[in-house]
């Protein structure tokens, strides 16, 4: 059994805040089913980082009046890029006790289960390689393209993965002339069209739109929620198939086919299925206070198919195409793909790649023969061998340009 | 085969579950529970890779009642006979309260028959009883001496319906007829000594607030079982498979795959 200390890094400030702390509880649970021992870090809607171990429990976080430093055991922590540090330190406005001792902030890898902006997005990432400690998942570059829905596409699309068309379009350019942006839309592809933020996860600010007013009014709210919108022409007829990846070395899961009610994924059905209680403006979703004592199920939730109802040249060209795109962004760690399959011609177009996807999509994985706690100490064996290969490159020079005696 | 059917077992009906492909695991519900109760583990074992084959017990859920009072050996033959009609030679056993006793008793009988054993809340040793239910257990027997000099009659029919209301426990008073006798025999069984013949790996999940299978009786069986792991549900009660299933699962799928 490994005796490492894994530090969970959950919350986040993103519109997927809640949905990461569900995540995270299953990572945790998973963690520590495979002996390791978990601190959990999360950070706040309003940025601020805390440690302990109270965070570990859901019920910690369905408090509507919480404040978390009352609970004992949970500490205000900062960063610190400064490698010697290790990362977490106490916050010098945390409160300490005179005769408690220190909190013990110790972790051998960062495991961050983070999903969408400040998080998913390379940002963290940064900060990690800054402090370098080991991490677990994507590294900056592949974290930003994984983001990057109109980015992510152009990779795939050099690596010989089929994809959509898509214009877009930045908050700027719209501003400056909606008109240009609408009449280039229309000189690209008929009308339906999908609309969607750059960056965002969840499927938030979606819309599939029938002529231009409908254009006109998506792409103004997809660009209150980003600074960048693409369009995609809508396929009519068309099933999603998604994948996992692992590595490297690079591993593809089973392959399932997500269910929904209506045209399109939305957020609400994403995370609350049926929808009655799933509202966004609330405080909270009804995934983290779902009635039932299960602990939060978030995506491992959603109706699917497992293995997806295809045909096995397709299952084998999804996993070909999944490893192919994740290699393409140069992944690490884990990821699910996300595919259109076409049944007018069967053909498979890459959607997104999701660098932390919701629940780590452990239930491909469990259908593949893989264990929700084998599959978390893959990924942390997986950061900690990067984190050795990355120490035999040379970063800085230990002679001194400055001193008297080289001159 | 899957799906529900009705086993005749020495000519009791048995109900008898099947999900799934793979190597047999027999699942076991607790007293006055069915298969239903444990369904999400029927569930999870199927989609592990397992063919899972649950039980109601006679007396319990769709089975017949057996036709005597049955003590915890006819219980376990019974489980053997099932197996023996759907040559299973052998299985792993999940087993929650009462369906530990069956499995203490068949594992450290029939070492043969069984593989590995996952077990919750279990059942099987002398409760620890506080100072009130001593007392209650005093009258109860009064009880018992009153009725042996009033015979069958009315007035003591009468009598014990009201004396059991105050003194019996809610499964006592939740039985009938034949199944009260029964749930009698098997409480008063200890297996303490039947534990340390156990030769199956074990893993016992122990819900840390557990008042019916107190923690301090998984951690007894802990150390007497040979290499038995035990694992804590922090704040999970004697249902603390369905309460935390999500962790729950995570401990039986990695124990019923073999690794360390």
């Amino acid at each position: 059994m490994p005796h490492q200390n894994v530090a969970v890094v959950f919350g986040g400030r993103s519109v997927e805040h809640e949905v990461s702390i569900i995540s995270a509880s299953q990572v945790m649970d998973a963690l520590e089913v495979a002996g390791y021992k978990v601190l959990p870090v999360y950070i706040a809607k309003d940025g601020a980082w805390y440690a302990g171990r109270p965070l570990r429990e859901l019920s910690t976080f369905r408090d509507p009046t919480l404040r978390l430093e009352d609970h004992s055991g949970v500490y205000r922590v900062a960063l610190s890029p400064d490698r010697t540090a290790r990362l977490l330190v106490l916050h010098p406005y945390a409160k300490r006790g005179f005769f408690k001792r220190d909190p013990e902030l110790w972790a051998d890898v960062f495991f961050p289960c983070l999903h969408g902006s400040f998080g998913e997005d390379g940002t963290l990432q940064g900060v990690f390689e800054m402090a370098d400690v080991p991490y677990v998942g994507c590294g900056v570059l592949a974290a930003s393209l994984g983001m990057d829905k109109i980015q992510s596409k152009s990779v795939c699309r050099s690596a010989g993965i089929r994809v959509l068309d898509c214009v877009w379009a930045s908050r700027g350019q719209w501003q400056r002339d909606p008109l240009e942006f609408l009449k280039r839309v229309e000189a690209s592809f008929p009308y339906p069209v999908i609309v969607k933020p750059c960056s965002l996860g969840s499927s938030i600010g979606v819309k599939r739109c029938l002529d231009s007013a409908g254009l006109r009014d998506a792409v103004d709210t997809a660009l209150v929620l980003d600074e960048r919108v693409l369009i995609e022409p809508a396929l009519t007829n068309f099933r999603e198939v998604n994948c996992s990846v692992i590595g490297p070395p690079y591993e593809a899961s089973t392959c399932e086919m997500p269910h929904y009610k209506g045209e399109l994924l939305s957020f609400e059905s994403k995370y609350s299925s049926g929808g009655k209680s799933g509202k966004l403006a609330g405080r909270k979703m009804s995934a983290v206070g779902t009635k039932s004592g299960l602990s939060g199920a978030g995506m491992a939730s959603l109706n699917r198919t497992i293995p997806a109802p295809i045909s096995e040249a397709q299952t084998a060209e999804a996993k070909r195409l999944a490893v192919a795109a994740f290699e393409a962004i140069g992944g690490e760690g884990i990821a699910r793909i996300d595919f259109l399959l076409d049944d007018r011609d069967g053909r498979l177009y890459f959607n997104e790649i999701n660098t932390m996807p919701g629940s780590l999509a452990y239930y491909l994985w469990e259908a593949s023969g893989v264990g929700f706690d084998q599959l978390v100490s893959r990924l942390v064996e997986g950061a900690l061998r990067r984190s050795e290969a990355r120490h035999s490159t040379q970063f800085a020079m230990d002679v001194n340009l400055l001193h008297p005696a080289r001159r | 085969m899957a799906g529900d059917f009705m086993l005749n077992i020495d000519g009791v009906a048995i109900r008898v579950r099947r999900l799934g492909t793979g190597s047999p695991v027999l699942v076991l519900h607790g007293w006055g529970a069915s298969i239903e109760a444990m369904q999400m583990i029927v569930e999870e074992v199927a989609r592990g890779g397992h063919e899972a084959v649950a039980i109601d017990f006679p007396g319990h859920g769709k089975s017949a009642p057996p036709p005597q009072a049955w003590q915890v050996s006819d219980f376990k033959q019974c489980v053997l006979r099932v197996m023996d009609e759907l040559h299973i030679a052998c299985a792993d056993v999940v087993a929650h309260s009462f369906g530990c006793r069956v499995t203490i008793k068949l594992a450290s009988e029939n070492a043969d028959r069984v593989s590995r054993l996952v077990m919750t809340g279990a059942a099987g040793l002398p409760p620890r009883r506080t100072r009130g239910q001593k007392a209650r257990m005093r009258v109860a027997s009064l009880g018992k001496g009153v009725k042996g000099v009033l015979g069958d009659g009315a007035l003591s029919r009468w009598l014990e319906s009201r004396w059991v209301h105050h003194v019996a426990s809610a499964d006592y008073r939740a039985a009938s007829g034949v199944m009260r006798s029964t749930l009698v025999h098997i409480v008063g069984e200890d297996l303490t000594e039947h534990l340390e013949r156990i030769k199956a790996p074990t893993i016992l999940i122990w819900g840390s607030e557990d008042h019916d299978a107190p923690l301090s009786s998984g951690e007894t069986m802990s150390r007497l079982i040979p290499g038995a792991e035990l694992v804590v549900l922090q704040g999970g009660g004697h249902f603390a498979y369905a309460e935390q299933f999500s962790r729950f699962r995570l401990h039986m799928n990695r124990f019923l795959r073999g690794g360390a």
